[in-house]
């Protein structure tokens, strides 16, 4: 009877959340990187992942895709279900494709712009080059890079400024059709315009994807995130949309980092 | 300085800069330290010149020597004279000796980028990459004369190939494959780890990884270890001496004929005494030459495929 109470729990769910996390725990030999973290992570909004350094916060995202598997020391227990499925039952591959990461710094693959966008759409036999140029366009233009480099397609990717290496790392990560995009400190190494028009995407971006964003810039979360996660050495303190956040935290922990001490 | 770093610079065994003791041996701290820069300084840059200076002085030689032997004839005849090589010229040596590198090359060069790869983007357990590259070092320590003693007993004989130049070339392949090993794989690390992830987290495969990114990224160097592998190959005589190099031929028509080769016959013309010494110089010109162009044409090739993404 539980079970079945359970069942219709999550396809209750389905519809709005597109991740969800249960008690995830990992650990690297006798240390604990990540203890029991719950939470959910729903449609179309962007859950902006709060916490000091070291917390744990790149090593979670690495659980999310899937990419901490091709760690050999580190024991990953509890569930991720992405849409209702469950991860551990997709290969790594997949799952990576279907939850992209985007990393701190600008990872421009040492090629022209095009083929950047192209690299993950062969992967994936797609040959047509009217096909590539089409999906090229549509997420540079997503990302509000198409107008910069339409002209210089042929180009390298790494003579673009930081901020557009990093929208261009973004629309690449986006050609694959993921379902969830990750992106670990997107803004850390760039400046205020740069930071500003990454932002302005990813709040296009929502309409089409479910976002994680992780972030230890507090005004940040403020400006676009929708759900608030704080993590406080490996585990989760707190939850709760936006404003309740930010407006009542509960825990001290949670009101010392938001105060900066 | 507080008392407080002072004594932490001694926990760490760090000598701290200020402290009593030293003031009364009359040389200050800092001005010691001055001279002993200085004399770091001079004795690098002393170091620096006598090398330098030693290597141009050997390669000035030789061109001076040997220069006045080159002419068209010397680099398009075959070797002539009543005592071989003291007149004519040394064409087969030189298409000798390419054919040589050449099949060198393409023997190890495959192996070892190919174990290269699989050290660094395949193999997952430690013990395993250990014992591989345990064996490429334990094959780089093999003395060349070695290595000719097996391609002969083995090759030669055993197999009956014969002495030719594709036995010769597999002797040679044998000590420049860990050569041509450690260079793809210095390369390959250093390739930097995020590029890598990045493509890892679209959710590529590392075949795809390797073919569309880690290859044409490190074509240059790939390339620039290949041609030095070669020039290795070139410089060396004893895995050829018994295995496919001879004292006299006309240009091989095949892989499994022998041929002539300019180390070998450098050490002919020089042990035949003080007639051919003159066409000895000419040759280690032609030696000389050949491998620091190739030196030059891969160091070119390494920076033209560097630039052409750094802009």
């Amino acid at each position: 009877m539980e079970e079945l109470e359970r069942k219709g729990e999550d396809s209750g769910e389905e519809s709005t959340a597109a991740m969800e996390l249960r008690e995830l725990s990992l650990s690297y030999g006798r240390k604990t990187v990540l203890d029991r973290i719950s939470f959910s992570v729903p449609k179309h909004k962007i859950t902006a992942i709060l916490g000091a350094s070291g917390c744990g916060k790149t090593t979670l995202l690495k659980c999310l895709n899937g990419m901490i598997r091709n760690l050999r020391e580190a024991r990953l227990s509890g569930e991720i279900l992405l849409n209702g499925e469950s991860a551990s039952a997709l290969r790594t591959e997949e799952l990576c494709r279907r939850v992209g990461l985007v990393f701190q710094t600008p990872t421009p693959f040492p090629m022209s712009i095009r083929k950047n966008m192209c690299y993950g759409l062969r992967y994936y036999g797609k040959r047509d080059r009217s096909e590539l140029m089409r999906i090229t366009e549509e997420k540079l233009r997503m990302a509000g890079l198409w107008e910069e480099v339409k002209g210089e397609l042929d180009h390298s990717a790494l003579k673009l400024s930081g901020g557009q290496q990093q929208r261009l790392c973004i629309a690449r990560a986006l050609t694959v059709e993921p379902e969830v995009l990750l992106l670990d400190e997107p803004c850390s190494s760039l400046d205020i315009v740069s930071m500003g028009q990454i932002e302005e995407m990813l709040k296009r971006c929502r309409e089409r994807y479910s976002i994680i964003l992780v972030t230890h810039n507090i005004s940040q979360a403020k400006r676009i995130a929708d759900e608030v996660v704080f993590l406080h050495q490996g585990r989760l303190l707190e939850r709760g949309e936006r404003e309740s956040f930010f407006a009542g935290a509960k825990r001290e922990e949670t009101r010392a980092f938001l105060q900066g001490i | 300085m507080s008392r407080k770093k002072r004594e932490r610079g001694h926990i760490r065994g760090i000598r701290s800069s200020f402290t009593a003791e030293d003031g009364k041996r009359g040389l200050s701290p800092l001005r010691r330290e001055y001279f002993f820069g200085l004399l770091l300084r001079l004795f690098s840059a002393l170091s620096l010149g006598a090398s330098v200076f030693s290597v141009l002085f050997l390669i000035l030689y030789i061109l001076g020597r040997g220069s006045s032997v080159i002419s068209p004839g010397f680099l398009t005849r075959a070797p002539a004279g009543l005592v071989l090589g003291e007149e004519g010229g040394i064409a087969p040596a030189i298409t000798g000796s390419l054919l040589f590198s050449g099949t060198a090359v393409l023997l190890a060069g495959i192996p070892a980028i190919a174990a290269a790869l699989y050290l660094v983007f395949f193999c997952r357990s430690r013990w395993m990459r250990a014992s591989i590259r345990l064996v490429i070092q334990c094959i780089s320590g093999i003395p060349s004369i070695v290595l000719g003693l097996f391609a002969y007993s083995f090759l030669v004989r055993s197999l009956g190939l014969g002495r030719c130049v594709l036995s010769g070339g597999a002797a040679l392949s044998i000590m420049i494959l860990p050569f041509i090993e450690m260079r793809a794989e210095k390369a390959f690390l250093e390739l930097p780890q995020e590029l890598l992830d990045a493509s890892t987290a679209m959710g590529c495969s590392p075949a795809w990884t390797v073919k569309k990114m880690v290859l044409p990224y490190c074509l240059g160097e790939l390339i620039s270890a290949l041609l030095l592998g070669g020039c290795f190959a070139m410089g060396a005589t004893a895995p050829i001496l018994f295995t496919g190099a001879v004292a006299f031929s006309a240009h091989p028509k095949s892989l499994l004929e022998p041929a002539m080769a300019l180390p070998l016959h450098l050490y002919l013309l020089i042990a035949q005494g003080a007639g051919s010494l003159r066409t000895a110089y000419g040759t280690a010109f032609v030696m000389i030459a050949v491998l620091l162009l190739c030196r030059l044409a891969a160091a070119a090739y390494a920076r033209y495929r560097e630039r052409r993404w750094r802009g």
